[in-house]
């Protein structure tokens, strides 16, 4: 749908991130003035699929050094670029699950339901090309699924927002060919095609506000020329999808608390490096592309990311025994236990300085989980030949046998020596209509203000259980459409 | 190849606004600018002359014994001018290069206009100046001014109380110590807070003055960011080590100069009983006063060194004297500055002028906004050298591992850890830096000699003990960076095997 509306308002979207981007295009599309600030750069097609060492400069937030603290300090990273952490994502995909989206009714009175969601699921999923990985599957995925049966577990495919991928093994880096989408492939495209404009250089920070109205945005506006200017850009309405850690930094900048920054949630990761006997050149083709399904929501067990670099990352924490294993890389590959996320998250502006604080605070059901979890991903990556695993536990050592797997069963990993990483955060401003848990009603209004709206991982109620990209973009698209109308009037 | 859809940037035309273009000067400026600089230094010096009393001057001058001690004691006062200029270009360097003469000129000029301007106006004219030196605004010069003078008085705040340890104990001075301690403290305070959250300062002063309208918020917020932009560039260990060793050195010239007149007096050189008069003498003129100081100045100084036991007429003459080894030549100094600098004032003015100012709106990609102030860019990040340290940590990491290192790939993951560690957040990289120079310093008192001098089987031996020893807090330190130069070194090594990859292909 196009043309303009009864009233057309000028509406700026802070973040070309997921939520971001559905925004601006389905705002766009029904006539509103859109602009978009982008705090990072736009990263030329030269530079996609580059260096993996160059690529922490170009594409992330704070060259990716951006830590969870907590008991137990998480790695956290995160896009700053136009297009945002969809740039550099490995694309999978997953529908909100309707048990989820069911929960989130209950605990957060979210009035939202599995078949409205529906369309707004398909409409990302046929921009973004979302479909299953054509062509042979990679040793690593035909060694993680023979695991998965020998132990008699369910597992799907993941579908990929990578139609055509040639397993460049370069998500990180942006993908080289371009079959990896992310936004900026066509939702940005479209969305500019459809009268947006993308400002990329420009931070948002601080929202403007005149009582129950924000007024437009103080931004700082890259000049080209290496000098930034302060500048205020006035709104009829401000939409922040700047991510789950930026939007309750900049709200709680700008003044708004209530329930902003309370409850951030993650999915800790822990990786481990499979040593097998036979080549599997996982450095050489697409991430393994299972995920396994039986211990859901609170454990997911799947394939990661495999270079030399992070091989070698991971391989770190038992480094006197492991360094020689770097001259087998080609028999390495590297697989997951994600948990669902049960510890108390915050998000804060830090007391010096112009990032936020972020804490979490690891819970012991999220370490049983991780422990399980372990115990299980090595049983599985063991009963498909593996002969040795590796976690990313200090001074643990190798894992060579079922014995030594289902240990971790009923054992807690010391949380001392825990490598934990993770790439989702989200629930940071929680959504739905119960006052007291809720950041934002079920359409993303922020609360106290009559014309902001949130559209990002951070209105999540909490964790989805699976891979959050979905989730994000469906539910900005559904609320997208309810602001155009509701702005149209 | 293009992106089918228009992204506002720097290089797309119509993207970004231009900045204002610089007026072209008219030349009759230039000629204004001649005038207007041989009046303003002529009537500098006749103020300046206007204001001493011949005298006073010409008793002191009886009682002394000028030579040698005047003469050096001038000489170690101008060379902290010298200094002064050096501190100043350290802080506006983010801004502007200034050269160390232009630096010490617009000092001067400062310096010689509080002598003939009451209330330390010339403190102002400083900031003027420097503001048409670098073209920063002037809310920023003038809080680099006030940097320069806060910086100034703690320095020599801190003489003071080093002086107070070695003389005998005196409750006049230790009055003034602790007034200007707790002045010194507030405002100290608030310039960190400034420095180390300037996005919270401009935020808060943006929410307070929300109510009174746009313009007013506008104003309030360029204000707040021009003081803060300025304050903050001492966050950089780059600028602020040198800021704060320039500061010492100054005053330490300044004691030289206050010790030196002592012997002119029959007095004995002692430096601690220098200090103490400087540094009275100097915490006592931060009170604005008469034009040059004169009485305050001599008010302080005669005191301080009263206290020291020495009789009122001495003490008096020696103020007299001090006071002239400062005001006579940095005020001819001033004189010759302003005549070079006001040929070209004119012009510069003119021109720093319409650089400088907001104008009251722009545009970018079609839609409005309204100017509020002008930032300080970030540096230009230079790649830094590779830290022998890192290199020398990278290559005890990857010793073992099947191949020998690559030394081009160690150096590109030493500079890689090091900007990754730069980008940590701001406590975070203060508490691992300060564990790190821990782990240095033992490396030293074990061995004898620094870390990257250690053999690769030592250095190998030292980081297995701590990056993987059963000691939690020494594993967590060693944790970031080993994971870092061992992704920064094998990704080298693999980008390198791997060559260059063709560019992405344009969206469909
Ligand atoms: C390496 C990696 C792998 C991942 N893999 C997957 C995956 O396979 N599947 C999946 O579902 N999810 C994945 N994710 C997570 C997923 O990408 C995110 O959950 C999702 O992109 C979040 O969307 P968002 O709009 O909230 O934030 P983002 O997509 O991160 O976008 C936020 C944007 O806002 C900008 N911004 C922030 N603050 C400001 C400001 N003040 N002013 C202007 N701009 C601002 C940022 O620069 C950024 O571009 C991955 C993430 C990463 C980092």
């Amino acid at each position: 749908m196009s043309g303009a509306p009864a009233r057309r308002a000028q509406v700026l979207v802070i973040g070309s991130g997921a939520g971001g981007a559905t925004a601006a295009l389905t705002l766009a599309e029904r006539g509103h003035d859109v602009l978009v600030l982008e705090e990072g750069p736009r990263i030329p097609d030269s530079r996609y699929g580059g260096d993996a060492v160059d690529a922490m400069d170009t594409w992330y937030r704070d060259r990716g050094m951006t830590p969870i603290l907590g008991r137990v300090p998480i790695g956290f990273v995160e896009g700053r670029c136009v297009g945002g952490s969809t740039e550099i994502n490995s694309g999978f995909w997953h529908r909100t699950p309707r048990e989820t989206l069911l929960r989130w009714r209950t605990r957060f009175g979210l009035d939202v339901t599995p078949e409205e969601l529906e369309p707004c699921f398909a409409w990302a999923e046929a921009l973004l090309h979302v479909s299953l990985h054509a062509g042979p599957r990679p040793a690593s995925t035909e060694l993680f699924a023979r695991g998965i049966e020998r132990m008699g577990w369910s597992a799907q495919e993941v579908p990929r927002a990578a139609r055509g991928c040639q397993g460049s093994n370069a998500c990180a880096q942006g993908c080289p060919t371009g079959a990896k989408q992310g936004v900026t492939r066509r939702l940005l495209p479209a969305a500019v095609a459809a009268g947006a404009r993308v400002v990329a250089d420009c931070r948002a920070k601080l929202l403007t506000r005149r009582g129950p109205r924000v007024t437009g945005v103080f931004a700082e506006l890259g000049l080209g020329d290496g000098r930034r200017e302060l500048v205020h850009f006035e709104a009829d309405h401000v939409v922040v999808a700047g991510g789950p850690l930026q939007t309750p930094f900049l709200l709680r900048r700008s003044g708004f608390r209530y329930n902003v920054g309370a409850t951030l949630g993650l999915h800790p990761m822990l990786k481990v490096v499979a040593r097998f006997p036979a080549p599997v050149d996982a450095e050489a083709g697409v991430l393994p592309l299972l995920g396994v399904r039986e211990f859901w929501p609170d454990v997911s067990l799947g394939g990661a990311f495999t270079t030399r670099g992070h091989l070698a990352m991971q391989l770190s924490d038992a480094w006197p025994a492991a360094r020689g294993l770097l001259a087998e890389r080609r028999h390495l590959a590297s697989y997951y236990v994600a948990v669902r996320g049960s510890g108390a998250g915050a998000v804060r502006p830090a007391a010096f300085g112009e990032a936020p604080r972020v804490t979490y605070d690891l819970s012991t059901d999220d370490l049983r989980h991780l422990s399980q979890g372990l115990g299980r991903l090595a049983s599985a990556l063991l009963a498909a030949g593996a002969t040795e695993v590796w976690p990313t536990v200090q001074r643990l050592g190798p894992i060579r046998a079922e014995a030594d797997a289902v240990r971790w069963l009923d054992e807690l990993l010391d949380r001392r020596r825990l490598s934990l990483t993770t790439v989702h955060a989200f629930s940071s401003c929680p959504m739905g209509e119960l006052h007291e848990r809720t950041a934002t009603d079920s359409r993303g209004r922020l609360r106290g203000t009559e014309n902001v709206t949130l559209l990002d991982a951070s209105v999540l109620p909490d964790s989805p259980g699976v891979n959050p990209q979905g989730s994000v973009m469906g539910l900005a698209r559904h609320n997208a459409l309810r602001l155009a109308d509701e702005l149209a009037r | 190849m293009v992106l089918r859809y228009h992204v506002a940037m720097p290089d797309a035309p119509g993207g970004r606004p231009e900045p204002e273009p610089r007026a072209a000067a008219p030349r009759a400026l230039g000629l204004a600018g001649v005038v207007v600089g041989v009046v303003a230094s002529g009537g500098l010096l006749a103020l300046a002359l206007r204001s001493l009393e011949p005298g006073d001057v010409v008793a002191a001058w009886r009682s002394s014994t000028p030579w040698p001690w005047i003469p050096l004691a001038v000489a170690a006062y101008l060379a902290g001018h010298l200094v002064r200029g050096q501190r100043c270009r350290t802080l506006v360097r983010a801004h502007a290069p200034l050269g160390l003469v232009a630096a010490s000129n617009v000092v001067v000029l400062g310096y010689a206009s509080n002598n003939v301007l009451p209330a330390r106006l010339g403190e102002l004219v400083r900031a003027g100046v420097l503001a048409e030196r670098t073209g920063m605004p002037v809310t920023q010069a003038l809080t680099v001014t006030l940097l320069e003078r806060l910086l100034d008085a703690l320095a020599v705040l801190a003489f003071l109380v080093l002086a107070m340890t070695r003389l005998p104990p005196d409750p006049w001075t230790l009055e003034i110590a602790r007034v200007a301690g707790v002045g010194l403290g507030v405002a100290g305070a608030a310039l960190a807070t400034a420095a180390l959250a300037p996005g919270l300062v401009i935020a808060s002063v943006a929410r307070a003055t929300a109510g009174l309208g746009a313009n007013t918020q506008t104003r309030a917020v360029r204000l707040t960011a021009g003081v803060v932009d300025a304050v903050v560039t001492l966050r950089e260990p780059s600028v602020l080590a040198p800021v704060l060793g320039t500061s010492l050195l100054v005053w330490a010239l300044e004691t030289a100069m206050f010790v030196l007149l002592l012997p002119a007096f029959g007095l004995a050189a002692d430096p601690w009983r220098g200090a103490a008069v400087m540094s009275v003498a100097n915490l006592g003129i931060l009170v604005p006063s008469t034009p040059g100081y004169v009485g305050t100045f001599h008010w302080f100084c005669a005191n301080a060194l009263g206290a020291q036991g020495v009789d009122a007429p001495t003490a008096l003459a020696y103020a007299v004297v001090a006071h002239l080894s400062f005001f006579v030549p940095v005020t001819a100094w001033g004189a010759v500055a302003l005549l070079g600098h006001g040929v070209r004032v004119g012009r510069a003015v003119a021109l720093a002028r319409s650089a400088r100012r907001p104008g009251p709106g722009g545009e970018v990609a079609g839609w409005a906004y309204r100017r509020v102030a002008l930032r300080a860019a970030p540096g230009a990040a230079e790649p830094p050298p590779p830290p022998p340290f890192l290199r020398a940590l990278a290559e005890a990491l990857v010793d073992g591992t099947g191949a020998p290192p690559e030394p081009a790939a160690l150096d590109r993951a030493a500079r890689f850890a090091a900007l990754q560690l730069r980008a940590l957040p701001p406590a975070l990289r203060a508490a691992h830096a300060a564990g790190l120079a821990g782990f240095r310093a033992w490396i030293t008192v074990r061995h004898g000699r620094s870390f990257h001098r250690l053999a690769v089987p030592a250095r190998r031996r030292a980081v297995d003990a701590w990056a993987f020893g059963p000691i939690a807090p020494l594993r967590q330190l060693l944790r970031p960076l080993r994971s870092l130069l061992l992704l920064g070194y094998f990704e080298s090594v693999a980008s390198a095997e791997r060559g260059g990859r063709a560019p992405r292909e344009a969206a469909p």
